[in-house]
Formats: C-alpha cells, sequence, structure tokens
C-alpha cells in the first residue's frame, strides 16, 4: 500500500489538544471570486475551491482566539510547515457553517498543530478538517 | 458489468509559475495573509531571504488546481502538503507525482504522491486523494 505520508513529523510529546473557540464561518461570493482569481483560477469563481477555507484562519477573531492560545513570548513567528485539507462533503458559496478550532503544543521542538473541523450550521456531520502545522520561529532568522 | 477506473500512473512534470511579486501580493490579500515575508521585501530580506517569499498556500493552491483539471479526476477528497523549501518570485517550478494507491469499482479513488520543486531543490511534498471518474 501507500508509504507514509509525508506529513511533518509526529512529536513524540505534543501537549494534549485544547479547544479554542466556535465560529460562524461563511464562504463570502466576493472573497470566493477574489481568491480563485489570486489562485489562477478566475473560471472558478462560483464555487468554493478546495484551498478557500484557509482564508477563515486570518479572520482578526479567530487569529486573536489562535494568539491567546499561544505562548506568551516576544521574539516568535509562526512558520506554516504543513497543511491537509479532508473533505467529506462540498461547500455552498453563502452557506453558514461553524468552524471548531483546537490547538496542540507547541512541543519541545515549538511545532503547534491547528485543528479546524468544519460543519454545517446546526448539523452534526463534519464536512472538512482542516490540520495546520506551524513552527515557531526566532523573528530573524530564516526559515 | 465491473467498473474499473481511469488508470493515473504518474503526474507530469506540469509547469506551476514563476509567481511574479504582484501576484504573491494579490494572493497575500485575497487570502488574509499579513505575513510581511510575502509582501515587504526589505523585511524578508532582513529575515534572510532574497525577496518576498511565495506563500506555501498559494503553491498549494495551485497543485489542488492542477489535479482538479486532470480529467480522469471526480473530485479532490483530501490533500495534505509539506512545505520545505521557500520559493521566491520569478522561479519556476515542476509538479510532478505517482500514484501509491489505487482503487478500483465503482467509486474509483488514487492517492498521488506529489512533489514541487523549484531551482533550489524539493520545495513542496504532497500527497492527494482522488475520486476518479469510472472508466
Amino acid at each position: 500500500m501507500t508509504s507514509p505520508a509525508p506529513h511533518a513529523p509526529e512529536p513524540a510529546t505534543m501537549p494534549r489538544a485544547r479547544d479554542i473557540g466556535r465560529f460562524a464561518v461563511r464562504a463570502e461570493a466576493k472573497a470566493v471570486a477574489r481568491f480563485a482569481a489570486a489562485t489562477g483560477q478566475p473560471e472558478a469563481r462560483g464555487r468554493v475551491t478546495p484551498t478557500f477555507p484557509i482564508t477563515w484562519m486570518t479572520r482578526p477573531d479567530i487569529r486573536a482566539a489562535i494568539a491567546a492560545a499561544l505562548p506568551a513570548e516576544a521574539g516568535f513567528a509562526l512558520v506554516h510547515a504543513a497543511q491537509e485539507f479532508r473533505y467529506d462533503g462540498a461547500l455552498a458559496i453563502g452557506k453558514d457553517y461553524t468552524l471548531d478550532l483546537a490547538l496542540e503544543g507547541p512541543d519541545a521542538r515549538g511545532l503547534i498543530r491547528l485543528r479546524a473541523t468544519l460543519r454545517a450550521d446546526g448539523c452534526n456531520e463534519v464536512l472538512l478538517t482542516l490540520d495546520s502545522q506551524f513552527i515557531l520561529h526566532p523573528v530573524g532568522e530564516a526559515s | 458489468m465491473n467498473a474499473s477506473h481511469a488508470r493515473t500512473p504518474s503526474v507530469g512534470p506540469l509547469a506551476l509559475g514563476p509567481f511574479d511579486r504582484a501576484a504573491v501580493i494579490a494572493y497575500a490579500e485575497a487570502a488574509g495573509d499579513d505575513n510581511p515575508l510575502h509582501r515587504d521585501p526589505a523585511a524578508a530580506r532582513q529575515a534572510g531571504f532574497g525577496d518576498i517569499i511565495v506563500p506555501g498556500m498559494l503553491l498549494m493552491a495551485h497543485i489542488a488546481r492542477l489535479l482538479e483539471a486532470m480529467p480522469s479526476v471526480a473530485a479532490l477528497h483530501a490533500l495534505n502538503a509539506r512545505f520545505a523549501r521557500p520559493v521566491l518570485p520569478g522561479q519556476p517550478m515542476k509538479l510532478s507525482g505517482h500514484a501509491v494507491a489505487q482503487t478500483p469499482g465503482p467509486e474509483p479513488a488514487t492517492i498521488l504522491r506529489l512533489k514541487l520543486n523549484g531551482p533550489d531543490g524539493l520545495a513542496v511534498m504532497a500527497e492527494a486523494e482522488l475520486h476518479m471518474h469510472p472508466v
């Protein structure tokens, strides 16, 4: 069967995942179109392209929740090490979803894992999971 | 009659990029990414890079685009990527890969192992799980 997938290595000891919030999100038509154009597929402006959901992670309230869950150490930046999208249903423009976020880490190597689970509003079925891995990187050093 | 799927034993090499600074900044704005490494050449140079760096997520979006455009692919079920090395504006890349698992039947599926290489070597390693069109 398959060789090991190219995920970032599992840390030996990752601090337990902690919930950092539930957020209401929606794929707005204008944002979807802008993202499609910026990713070389302007013709896809009428559908939610597979990596569009990453844009929710930069929303001010979601960023604030993530920052609040991280160690309060000055002089560090988050470097994106790995990313996964796993779909169990299609997303629609203008539909309301809930995004549950949980964060693990940092471990001894500075690895942080952010897990997001997306469901249609009021439904239990998971439509999408996002797994984002970051390295806490000292500011001023090249990644 | 048993359905079989269109085989996708290998991918590419497919050209990807190069991206100019304007494309990098347009993506950063569309994605809400305010990381100065993707927007400010001076900040990027101070961090040790020759120029702003292309966001890994922009590369991932294009990998998804290329996969979805393949005629045998019905849908992208999963995509994961590890960002190995920064890519700078103006650097051309090539995407290549091969199938590591295939599931026949009425709902065929394929797992592709992919590599995106730039002039400095491996930039992104990825794996895609694809729903295929039955043949």
